[in-house]
């Protein structure tokens, strides 16, 4: 299971020694100063599709236009967890308090007509969004929750305006945690996409 | 300046007060006094807004002008998150680091269209885009828009995101809109914020 360096108790006698001093300062500094953090984040245009199901993001370099910005922490571990159907997202190796971000934009399109467009946060997703999409009925008609998502935002998108969503929540998260990104956007667009880079991304950070 | 590295010690390094201050105390200060800076204007009519039309907006390269502010509202490294004399447009990073950024446009009295805050690095790349509609737009499909109901409302996109930057780099924010606001279309209580949060390998 993963943990921070706790810095030991001292004790009388004992001896600074730099085993000691490497141990009990600077590796609890280390781990302060580089706690885990990772950013996901779409590098180019892209279309994302639509329909009457939410959809799952991907940032695997398969499927989407994904890029890892960093992915880091003190002691080396990983918490970008893409490549595999349901995966897309991160992975939780040492248990805190995370803050999660996420933004996408979806740009202006002509022939799009008044709606609803969401984004939102799951959580161990595995492979079953489409089944979480079946439960969420009838947007724009009426249902603004999902149930399933951890937060989510809605995006105003109204006669073909460009719109943005986004994510920023902070949770516990126990080690083997899975996060994923999903969006819904109804229909009446025939190409739906994030404009260019950076418009839309994905991040967590280890204590707020 | 406390650069967020530790030391590694070595067997027979010996613990002077020099070697103790740049270790153990701007260590802790670097984990607790970190650099942040806080931008905000206090008065209205940061930018002039130009007009857009609705199909040049947000298509590929944000069109949009640079906001200024009067005054900091906390400059924790003063001299190097922000430099030179007032309006400053920018936050400038004093050390390496991960650095959560943001900022928020206060647009007064906006009509039909779409406005958008856009948070820049090193003024040419984009970090973060928030695009709004503009409540004089069919709202029948409202969610979460403060109850707008008329035809004419305030929209304050907001931006925010963590970023690499090296000592030198910079953040700016800037506003567009499709809407023909002309003249002092921000409200003061708009800001911009820059703050360290660590390390990377």
């Amino acid at each position: 299971m993963g943990a921070y360096p706790v810095p030991a108790t001292s004790m009388p006698n004992d001896q600074l020694l730099a085993v000691g001093l490497n141990a009990n300062v600077r590796d609890p500094l280390r781990a302060g100063f580089q706690r885990p953090r990772a950013k996901l984040i779409y590098t180019q245009a892209a279309s994302l599709g639509s329909g009457t199901q939410p959809l799952a993001l991907g940032w695997d370099a398969a499927g989407s236009h994904g890029s890892t910005v960093y992915d880091d922490a003190y002691d080396g571990s990983k918490l970008v967890n893409v490549g595999t159907p349901g995966a897309n997202g991160f992975q939780i190796k040492i248990p805190d308090i995370y803050r999660i971000r996420a933004r996408i934009t979806w740009a202006y399109n002509a022939s799009a007509s008044a709606g609803v467009r969401y984004l939102g946060l799951y959580q161990n997703y595995n492979n079953s969004f489409i089944a979480i999409g079946s439960a969420i009925g009838s947007i724009p008609s009426g249902v603004y929750g999902d149930p399933q998502a951890l937060q989510y935002d809605y995006a105003r998108w109204i006669n073909g305006a460009p719109c943005s969503a986004k994510i920023d929540i902070t949770m516990p998260c126990v080690e083997g945690t899975c996060l994923q990104l999903g969006i819904f956007q109804n229909s009446g667009v025939a190409l739906a996409y994030v404009p260019g880079a950076a418009y839309m991304w994905f991040s967590i950070q280890a204590g707020g | 300046m406390p650069t967020g590295t530790p030391r590694t010690w070595a067997a027979g390094d010996g613990l002077t007060a020099a070697l103790a201050n740049a270790e153990f105390r701007d260590q802790f200060i670097a984990l607790y006094g970190v650099p942040r800076g806080r931008l905000k204007r206090t008065s209205n009519g940061g930018i002039t807004v130009a007009s857009q039309t609705v199909g040049t907006l947000h298509t590929t390269v944000l069109p949009a002008n640079l906001m200024k502010f009067n005054i900091a509202v906390y400059n924790a490294y003063t001299g190097a998150m922000v430099t030179g004399s007032t309006p400053w447009s920018r936050l400038i990073a004093p050390i390496d680091g991960i650095y959560d950024a943001s900022g928020m446009l206060a647009f007064q009295g906006f009509q039909t269209g779409a406005v958008c805050a856009v948070l820049r690095q090193n003024a040419t790349t984009i970090i973060d885009a928030e695009v709004m509609a503009g409540p004089g737009l069919n709202n029948t499909q409202i969610v979460g828009a403060s109850g707008i109901s008329s035809t004419t409302g305030d929209m304050t996109p907001s931006v925010g995101t963590e970023i690499k930057m090296v000592a030198g780099d910079f953040i700016e924010i800037y506003g567009t809109c499709n809407n023909a606001v002309g003249g002092d279309s921000i409200w003061g209580d708009s800001i911009l914020s820059l703050e360290w949060k660590g390390t990377l390998a």
